[in-house]
Protein backbone atom coordinates (compact mmCIF):
# COMPACT_ATOMS: atom_id res chain seq x y z
CA UNK A 1 0.00 0.00 0.00
CA UNK A 2 1.30 3.27 -1.21
CA UNK A 3 1.35 5.65 1.61
CA UNK A 4 -0.42 8.76 2.11
CA UNK A 5 2.43 11.24 1.60
CA UNK A 6 3.35 9.41 -1.42
CA UNK A 7 -0.24 9.72 -3.16
CA UNK A 8 0.21 13.91 -2.18
CA UNK A 9 3.83 13.84 -4.12
CA UNK A 10 2.19 11.96 -7.02
CA UNK A 11 -1.07 13.97 -7.18
CA UNK A 12 1.14 17.43 -7.29
CA UNK A 13 2.78 16.45 -10.39
CA UNK A 14 2.06 18.07 -13.57
CA UNK A 15 0.33 14.59 -15.41
CA UNK A 16 -2.48 15.28 -13.61
CA UNK A 17 -3.27 18.91 -13.58
CA UNK A 18 -6.62 19.99 -14.37
CA UNK A 19 -7.99 16.37 -14.53
CA UNK A 20 -11.24 15.67 -13.02
CA UNK A 21 -11.06 14.30 -9.52
CA UNK A 22 -12.08 10.83 -9.98
CA UNK A 23 -9.37 10.15 -13.26
CA UNK A 24 -6.97 11.40 -10.98
CA UNK A 25 -8.17 8.75 -8.10
CA UNK A 26 -8.43 5.68 -10.33
CA UNK A 27 -5.15 6.36 -11.64
CA UNK A 28 -3.42 6.91 -8.38
CA UNK A 29 -5.03 4.05 -7.12
CA UNK A 30 -2.67 2.30 -9.61
CA UNK A 31 0.60 4.14 -8.55
CA UNK A 32 4.09 2.39 -6.94
CA UNK A 33 6.22 4.77 -5.58
CA UNK A 34 10.15 3.79 -6.46
CA UNK A 35 13.57 4.95 -5.88
CA UNK A 36 15.88 3.93 -8.42
CA UNK A 37 19.78 4.70 -8.07
CA UNK A 38 21.92 6.15 -10.53
CA UNK A 39 22.02 4.40 -13.62
CA UNK A 40 19.62 2.07 -13.44
CA UNK A 41 17.53 0.96 -16.56
CA UNK A 42 13.99 1.96 -16.81
CA UNK A 43 13.45 0.36 -20.10
CA UNK A 44 15.36 -0.97 -22.74
CA UNK A 45 14.45 -0.50 -26.45
CA UNK A 46 12.51 -3.38 -27.90
CA UNK A 47 11.60 -4.68 -24.29
CA UNK A 48 8.10 -4.99 -23.56
CA UNK A 49 7.00 -1.85 -22.61
CA UNK A 50 5.23 -3.16 -19.19
CA UNK A 51 5.32 0.04 -17.20
CA UNK A 52 4.42 3.90 -16.71
CA UNK A 53 6.57 6.29 -15.33
CA UNK A 54 6.15 9.66 -13.97
CA UNK A 55 9.20 11.01 -12.83
CA UNK A 56 9.20 12.94 -9.02
CA UNK A 57 12.81 13.95 -8.74
CA UNK A 58 15.83 13.29 -10.56
CA UNK A 59 17.17 13.20 -13.90
CA UNK A 60 16.78 10.19 -16.94
CA UNK A 61 18.65 9.99 -20.39
CA UNK A 62 16.79 8.76 -23.48
CA UNK A 63 18.84 6.76 -25.63
CA UNK A 64 19.16 5.49 -28.83
CA UNK A 65 21.41 2.90 -30.12
CA UNK A 66 22.42 3.33 -33.66
CA UNK A 67 25.60 1.27 -35.53
CA UNK A 68 28.81 2.98 -36.24
CA UNK A 69 27.66 5.96 -34.20
CA UNK A 70 26.75 3.76 -30.92
CA UNK A 71 24.62 5.16 -28.09
CA UNK A 72 23.26 9.13 -28.89
CA UNK A 73 21.30 10.82 -25.90
CA UNK A 74 18.64 12.28 -27.26
CA UNK A 75 17.07 13.89 -24.40
CA UNK A 76 17.02 14.15 -20.54
CA UNK A 77 13.68 14.76 -18.68
CA UNK A 78 13.38 15.35 -15.09
CA UNK A 79 10.82 15.89 -12.09
CA UNK A 80 7.18 16.60 -13.93
CA UNK A 81 7.94 14.56 -16.44
CA UNK A 82 6.19 11.47 -17.99
CA UNK A 83 8.03 8.69 -19.16
CA UNK A 84 6.53 6.30 -21.95
CA UNK A 85 3.72 6.06 -24.25
CA UNK A 86 4.67 2.72 -25.70
CA UNK A 87 2.98 0.88 -22.99
CA UNK A 88 -0.45 2.11 -23.92
CA UNK A 89 0.13 1.47 -28.04
CA UNK A 90 0.33 -1.51 -29.68
CA UNK A 91 2.77 -3.67 -29.85
CA UNK A 92 3.65 -2.35 -26.66
CA UNK A 93 7.49 -2.34 -26.72
CA UNK A 94 9.73 0.19 -25.86
CA UNK A 95 11.21 1.91 -28.42
CA UNK A 96 14.25 4.19 -26.86
CA UNK A 97 16.41 3.12 -23.76
CA UNK A 98 15.99 5.05 -20.61
CA UNK A 99 18.14 5.22 -17.74
CA UNK A 100 18.87 7.24 -14.55
CA UNK A 101 21.60 9.95 -14.77
CA UNK A 102 21.05 10.61 -11.37
CA UNK A 103 19.44 8.78 -8.21
CA UNK A 104 15.54 8.94 -9.20
CA UNK A 105 11.99 8.70 -7.90
CA UNK A 106 9.45 8.02 -9.76
CA UNK A 107 5.71 7.19 -9.92
CA UNK A 108 5.41 3.73 -11.81
CA UNK A 109 2.52 2.09 -12.80
CA UNK A 110 1.81 -1.57 -14.17
CA UNK A 111 1.23 -0.83 -17.54
CA UNK A 112 -1.46 -3.90 -17.73
CA UNK A 113 -3.41 -2.75 -15.02
CA UNK A 114 -3.38 1.03 -16.60
CA UNK A 115 -4.53 -0.10 -19.90
CA UNK A 116 -7.35 -2.42 -18.34
CA UNK A 117 -8.51 0.89 -16.14
CA UNK A 118 -8.37 2.65 -19.48
CA UNK A 119 -10.41 0.04 -21.38
CA UNK A 120 -12.92 -0.37 -18.57
CA UNK A 121 -13.76 3.08 -18.13
CA UNK A 122 -13.14 5.35 -21.12
CA UNK A 123 -13.58 8.61 -18.96
CA UNK A 124 -10.31 7.79 -17.73
CA UNK A 125 -9.03 5.91 -20.84
CA UNK A 126 -10.03 9.43 -22.71
CA UNK A 127 -8.23 11.55 -20.34
CA UNK A 128 -5.23 9.59 -19.87
CA UNK A 129 -4.94 9.44 -23.67
CA UNK A 130 -5.05 13.02 -23.84
CA UNK A 131 -2.48 13.96 -21.75
CA UNK A 132 -0.40 11.72 -22.82
CA UNK A 133 -1.10 13.25 -26.54
CA UNK A 134 0.08 16.66 -24.83
CA UNK A 135 3.15 14.98 -24.12
CA UNK A 136 3.77 13.52 -27.25
CA UNK A 137 2.84 17.11 -28.85
CA UNK A 138 5.59 18.52 -27.05
CA UNK A 139 8.25 16.16 -27.64
CA UNK A 140 7.25 15.72 -31.24
CA UNK A 141 7.47 19.76 -31.19
CA UNK A 142 10.75 19.96 -29.38
CA UNK A 143 12.15 17.39 -31.48
CA UNK A 144 11.43 19.04 -34.71
CA UNK A 145 13.15 21.72 -33.27
CA UNK A 146 16.39 20.18 -32.23
CA UNK A 147 16.41 18.72 -35.72
CA UNK A 148 16.46 22.17 -37.12
CA UNK A 149 20.11 22.31 -35.78
CA UNK A 150 18.90 26.02 -35.12
CA UNK A 151 22.87 27.24 -33.55
CA UNK A 152 24.30 25.64 -36.46
CA UNK B 1 24.64 64.80 -52.25
CA UNK B 2 27.42 66.46 -49.98
CA UNK B 3 27.20 66.71 -45.97
CA UNK B 4 24.80 69.38 -44.82
CA UNK B 5 26.09 73.00 -44.62
CA UNK B 6 26.24 74.39 -41.12
CA UNK B 7 23.35 76.43 -41.90
CA UNK B 8 21.69 73.41 -43.27
CA UNK B 9 22.38 71.79 -40.32
CA UNK B 10 21.19 74.71 -37.49
CA UNK B 11 17.90 74.10 -39.79
CA UNK B 12 17.04 70.34 -39.05
CA UNK B 13 15.21 68.94 -36.58
CA UNK B 14 17.82 68.20 -34.01
CA UNK B 15 15.76 64.40 -34.11
CA UNK B 16 17.55 64.08 -37.76
CA UNK B 17 21.08 65.84 -36.62
CA UNK B 18 22.82 64.20 -34.49
CA UNK B 19 25.58 66.13 -32.31
CA UNK B 20 28.39 63.79 -33.05
CA UNK B 21 28.70 62.56 -36.75
CA UNK B 22 26.22 59.31 -36.30
CA UNK B 23 28.35 57.10 -39.30
CA UNK B 24 32.16 57.93 -38.38
CA UNK B 25 34.10 55.41 -36.57
CA UNK B 26 36.17 56.22 -34.16
CA UNK B 27 39.71 53.69 -34.25
CA UNK B 28 40.06 51.49 -30.83
CA UNK B 29 43.07 49.10 -30.10
CA UNK B 30 42.39 45.87 -29.01
CA UNK B 31 43.27 45.14 -25.74
CA UNK B 32 42.44 41.43 -25.12
CA UNK B 33 41.54 38.63 -27.65
CA UNK B 34 40.28 35.21 -26.05
CA UNK B 35 38.78 32.33 -27.74
CA UNK B 36 35.53 30.90 -26.38
CA UNK B 37 34.74 28.09 -28.74
CA UNK B 38 35.64 27.08 -32.27
CA UNK B 39 33.72 29.44 -33.78
CA UNK B 40 33.10 32.29 -31.64
CA UNK B 41 36.01 34.85 -29.44
CA UNK B 42 35.15 37.89 -27.16
CA UNK B 43 37.32 40.57 -28.38
CA UNK B 44 37.72 43.32 -25.66
CA UNK B 45 38.17 47.10 -27.34
CA UNK B 46 39.43 50.07 -25.78
CA UNK B 47 36.25 52.58 -24.89
CA UNK B 48 36.89 55.51 -27.80
CA UNK B 49 36.69 59.16 -26.31
CA UNK B 50 32.88 60.31 -25.85
CA UNK B 51 31.79 56.91 -25.70
CA UNK B 52 28.39 57.08 -23.64
CA UNK B 53 27.65 54.46 -21.15
CA UNK B 54 26.21 51.70 -23.22
CA UNK B 55 23.33 50.13 -21.59
CA UNK B 56 22.52 46.10 -21.86
CA UNK B 57 21.20 45.03 -25.29
CA UNK B 58 22.66 47.98 -27.62
CA UNK B 59 24.69 46.77 -29.92
CA UNK B 60 28.65 48.74 -31.26
CA UNK B 61 29.36 48.54 -35.57
CA UNK B 62 32.54 47.14 -35.38
CA UNK B 63 34.69 48.10 -38.87
CA UNK B 64 37.55 46.33 -40.18
CA UNK B 65 39.33 48.56 -42.52
CA UNK B 66 39.47 47.09 -46.06
CA UNK B 67 36.80 44.56 -45.26
CA UNK B 68 34.33 46.03 -43.94
CA UNK B 69 31.34 46.62 -41.26
CA UNK B 70 28.98 44.53 -39.38
CA UNK B 71 26.83 45.43 -36.21
CA UNK B 72 28.04 43.05 -32.81
CA UNK B 73 26.23 43.31 -29.56
CA UNK B 74 27.98 44.85 -26.42
CA UNK B 75 28.94 41.58 -24.12
CA UNK B 76 30.13 43.56 -21.36
CA UNK B 77 28.36 45.41 -19.01
CA UNK B 78 29.26 49.33 -18.50
CA UNK B 79 29.24 48.61 -14.59
CA UNK B 80 32.48 46.43 -15.27
CA UNK B 81 34.95 48.74 -17.25
CA UNK B 82 34.92 52.23 -17.96
CA UNK B 83 37.88 51.80 -20.22
CA UNK B 84 36.73 48.69 -22.28
CA UNK B 85 34.36 47.18 -24.37
CA UNK B 86 33.79 43.13 -24.79
CA UNK B 87 32.33 41.90 -28.00
CA UNK B 88 31.80 38.09 -28.83
CA UNK B 89 31.60 37.62 -32.18
CA UNK B 90 31.28 33.79 -34.30
CA UNK B 91 33.18 33.45 -37.61
CA UNK B 92 30.20 33.42 -40.17
CA UNK B 93 31.29 35.77 -42.86
CA UNK B 94 34.73 38.23 -44.09
CA UNK B 95 34.68 40.88 -41.81
CA UNK B 96 34.05 38.36 -38.93
CA UNK B 97 36.79 36.44 -39.91
CA UNK B 98 38.85 39.43 -40.26
CA UNK B 99 37.47 40.37 -36.44
CA UNK B 100 38.12 37.23 -34.83
CA UNK B 101 42.14 37.09 -36.51
CA UNK B 102 42.83 40.40 -34.44
CA UNK B 103 45.59 40.57 -31.85
CA UNK B 104 46.15 42.46 -29.22
CA UNK B 105 47.22 45.97 -29.92
CA UNK B 106 45.62 46.04 -33.53
CA UNK B 107 43.55 48.99 -34.75
CA UNK B 108 39.89 48.70 -36.04
CA UNK B 109 37.07 51.08 -36.46
CA UNK B 110 34.06 51.09 -33.52
CA UNK B 111 30.77 53.51 -33.59
CA UNK B 112 27.88 53.15 -31.32
CA UNK B 113 26.41 52.39 -28.83
CA UNK B 114 23.44 51.93 -30.80
CA UNK B 115 19.76 50.81 -30.74
CA UNK B 116 17.08 49.70 -27.65
CA UNK B 117 18.29 48.03 -24.08
CA UNK B 118 17.07 45.41 -21.59
CA UNK B 119 14.59 46.59 -19.44
CA UNK B 120 17.03 45.61 -16.43
CA UNK B 121 16.25 49.02 -14.27
CA UNK B 122 12.54 48.97 -15.14
CA UNK B 123 12.07 44.98 -13.79
CA UNK B 124 13.05 46.05 -10.18
CA UNK B 125 10.59 44.38 -7.93
CA UNK B 126 9.44 41.88 -10.85
CA UNK B 127 10.64 38.29 -11.50
CA UNK B 128 13.42 38.00 -14.61
CA UNK B 129 13.58 34.85 -16.58
CA UNK B 130 16.25 35.18 -18.78
CA UNK B 131 16.27 32.75 -22.29
CA UNK B 132 18.80 32.55 -24.08
CA UNK B 133 20.00 29.98 -27.46
CA UNK B 134 22.99 29.95 -28.66
CA UNK B 135 25.52 33.01 -29.23
CA UNK B 136 21.80 34.75 -27.64
CA UNK B 137 23.97 34.98 -24.51
CA UNK B 138 26.10 37.54 -25.49
CA UNK B 139 24.07 40.77 -25.65
CA UNK B 140 22.32 39.13 -22.32
CA UNK B 141 25.15 38.52 -20.67
CA UNK B 142 25.21 42.48 -19.45
CA UNK B 143 21.95 42.27 -18.74
CA UNK B 144 22.47 39.13 -16.39
CA UNK B 145 25.68 41.26 -14.95
CA UNK B 146 23.57 43.97 -13.84
CA UNK B 147 21.04 41.97 -12.28
CA UNK B 148 22.81 40.14 -10.60
CA UNK B 149 25.10 43.00 -9.02
CA UNK B 150 21.52 44.70 -7.66
CA UNK B 151 20.35 41.20 -6.38
CA UNK B 152 17.97 42.30 -3.87
CA UNK B 153 16.07 44.42 -6.21
CA UNK B 154 14.38 41.71 -8.01
CA UNK B 155 12.44 38.29 -7.49
CA UNK B 156 12.84 35.02 -8.52
CA UNK B 157 15.77 34.87 -10.97
CA UNK B 158 16.29 32.58 -13.97
CA UNK B 159 18.88 31.88 -17.15
CA UNK B 160 17.80 29.17 -19.11
CA UNK B 161 20.61 28.99 -21.88
CA UNK B 162 20.49 26.48 -24.67
CA UNK B 163 23.56 25.33 -26.89
CA UNK B 164 24.16 22.84 -29.66
CA UNK B 165 26.72 20.97 -27.78
CA UNK B 166 28.52 21.58 -24.49
CA UNK B 167 31.43 22.65 -27.16
CA UNK B 168 29.71 25.55 -28.01
CA UNK B 169 28.85 26.65 -24.68
CA UNK B 170 29.81 30.27 -24.18
CA UNK B 171 31.40 32.03 -20.98
CA UNK B 172 31.80 28.20 -18.92
CA UNK B 173 33.47 29.66 -16.47
CA UNK B 174 31.18 32.57 -16.07
CA UNK B 175 28.69 29.92 -15.85
CA UNK B 176 30.15 28.20 -12.91
CA UNK B 177 30.47 31.27 -10.81
CA UNK B 178 26.52 31.86 -11.58
CA UNK B 179 25.71 28.72 -10.30
CA UNK B 180 26.98 29.35 -7.26
CA UNK B 181 24.78 32.53 -6.57
CA UNK B 182 21.87 31.73 -3.82
CA UNK B 183 18.80 32.72 -5.30
CA UNK B 184 19.16 32.43 -8.72
CA UNK B 185 18.31 29.44 -10.79
CA UNK B 186 20.72 28.81 -14.00
CA UNK B 187 19.56 25.72 -16.08
CA UNK B 188 21.73 24.74 -19.48
CA UNK B 189 20.91 22.62 -21.81
CA UNK B 190 21.88 21.73 -24.95
CA UNK B 191 20.62 19.90 -28.07
CA UNK B 192 23.19 16.90 -28.93
CA UNK B 193 26.28 15.30 -26.05
CA UNK B 194 27.73 12.41 -25.63
CA UNK B 195 28.10 10.27 -22.06
CA UNK B 196 30.36 12.61 -20.79
CA UNK B 197 27.85 15.24 -20.65
CA UNK B 198 25.85 14.89 -17.14
CA UNK B 199 23.61 18.00 -17.73
CA UNK B 200 20.23 18.73 -19.75
CA UNK B 201 19.84 17.61 -23.25
CA UNK B 202 16.81 18.85 -25.57
CA UNK B 203 15.86 22.54 -26.77
CA UNK B 204 15.47 25.14 -24.15
CA UNK B 205 12.25 26.02 -24.22
CA UNK B 206 11.91 22.35 -22.46
CA UNK B 207 13.89 23.95 -19.39
CA UNK B 208 10.87 26.66 -19.11
CA UNK B 209 8.72 24.92 -17.24
CA UNK B 210 11.58 23.53 -14.92
CA UNK B 211 11.98 27.29 -13.21
CA UNK B 212 9.80 28.83 -10.56
CA UNK B 213 7.98 32.30 -11.24
CA UNK B 214 5.13 34.24 -10.74
CA UNK B 215 4.31 34.73 -14.82
CA UNK B 216 1.95 37.57 -13.92
CA UNK B 217 5.12 39.62 -12.40
CA UNK B 218 7.80 38.25 -14.52
CA UNK B 219 9.33 40.20 -17.00
CA UNK B 220 11.47 37.86 -19.87
CA UNK B 221 14.21 38.65 -21.50
CA UNK B 222 14.98 36.36 -24.91
CA UNK B 223 17.50 36.55 -27.19
CA UNK B 224 18.89 33.28 -30.11
CA UNK B 225 17.70 31.90 -32.91
CA UNK B 226 14.47 33.61 -33.90
CA UNK B 227 13.07 30.31 -34.67
CA UNK B 228 14.24 29.44 -30.52
CA UNK B 229 12.54 32.87 -29.54
CA UNK B 230 9.48 31.86 -31.46
CA UNK B 231 9.08 28.77 -29.44
CA UNK B 232 10.40 30.27 -26.37
CA UNK B 233 7.65 33.19 -26.15
CA UNK B 234 4.66 30.66 -27.13
CA UNK B 235 5.79 29.04 -24.38
CA UNK B 236 5.90 31.77 -21.63
CA UNK B 237 2.91 32.92 -22.75
CA UNK B 238 1.26 29.68 -22.00
CA UNK B 239 3.11 30.22 -18.63
CA UNK B 240 1.16 32.69 -18.42
CA UNK B 241 3.81 35.64 -18.79
CA UNK B 242 1.87 38.97 -20.53
CA UNK B 243 3.35 39.95 -24.07
CA UNK B 244 3.98 43.23 -22.98
CA UNK B 245 6.46 41.99 -20.29
CA UNK B 246 8.38 39.69 -22.84
CA UNK B 247 11.18 41.00 -24.77
CA UNK B 248 13.30 40.08 -27.82
CA UNK B 249 15.96 40.99 -29.32
CA UNK B 250 15.90 41.09 -33.34
CA UNK B 251 18.61 40.53 -35.66
CA UNK B 252 18.08 42.02 -39.58
CA UNK B 253 20.36 43.08 -42.64
CA UNK B 254 21.94 45.97 -40.07
CA UNK B 255 23.36 48.86 -41.70
CA UNK B 256 23.75 52.39 -41.03
CA UNK B 257 23.01 51.57 -37.95
CA UNK B 258 21.21 55.00 -37.19
CA UNK B 259 17.56 53.91 -39.11
CA UNK B 260 18.60 56.15 -42.46
CA UNK B 261 19.20 53.24 -44.69
CA UNK B 262 15.66 51.24 -44.10
CA UNK B 263 17.93 47.94 -44.78
CA UNK B 264 16.58 46.69 -41.27
CA UNK B 265 13.03 47.54 -41.61
CA UNK B 266 10.77 44.85 -39.77
CA UNK B 267 6.92 46.07 -40.98
CA UNK B 268 6.75 49.91 -39.77
CA UNK B 269 9.84 49.16 -37.49
CA UNK B 270 13.75 50.10 -38.05
CA UNK B 271 15.52 47.03 -36.09
CA UNK B 272 18.72 49.82 -36.02
CA UNK B 273 16.48 52.79 -34.37
CA UNK B 274 13.30 51.28 -32.60
CA UNK B 275 15.16 48.15 -31.37
CA UNK B 276 17.36 45.91 -31.48
CA UNK B 277 15.14 44.97 -28.35
CA UNK B 278 11.15 44.91 -28.61
CA UNK B 279 8.38 44.26 -25.93
CA UNK B 280 6.91 41.44 -27.58
CA UNK B 281 3.66 43.22 -28.23
CA UNK B 282 4.82 45.68 -29.80
CA UNK B 283 6.15 43.16 -32.64
CA UNK B 284 3.96 40.24 -32.36
CA UNK B 285 2.24 40.72 -35.90
CA UNK B 286 5.45 41.03 -38.10
CA UNK B 287 7.43 38.14 -35.72
CA UNK B 288 6.20 35.56 -37.74
CA UNK B 289 5.21 36.96 -41.08
CA UNK B 290 7.07 34.56 -44.00
CA UNK B 291 9.20 36.94 -46.32
CA UNK B 292 9.70 40.18 -43.94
Amino acid sequence: MTPPETIQDVRSHPFFKDLPEQVVEAVLSLAKERDYAEGAWLCREGDPADRFFLILSGTVAVELHAPHTGKRRIQTLGAGDAVGWSWLIPPHRWQFDVFTVRPTRVAEFDAQELRKLCESDHTVGYYVTKRLLEVVSRRLAAARIQLMDMYA
Amino acid sequence: MGEPTAQEAADLPAAIMPAVAPVLPSFVRVLRVRKDTHDTWTIWLERPDGYPDHRAGQFNMLYAPGVGEVPISIASSARESRTRIAHTIRRVGAVTRRLTSLRRGETIGLRGPYGSAWPVAESQGADVVVVAGGLGLAPLRPAIVELLARRKRYGALALLYGARTPADLLYTAELGKWRSVLDFQLLVTVDRADRSWHGHIGVVTTLIPAVTFDPQNTVALVCGPEIMMRFAVRDLLDRGVPARRIYVSLERNLQCAVGFCGHCQLGPKFICADGPVFAFDEIAPYFSVREL
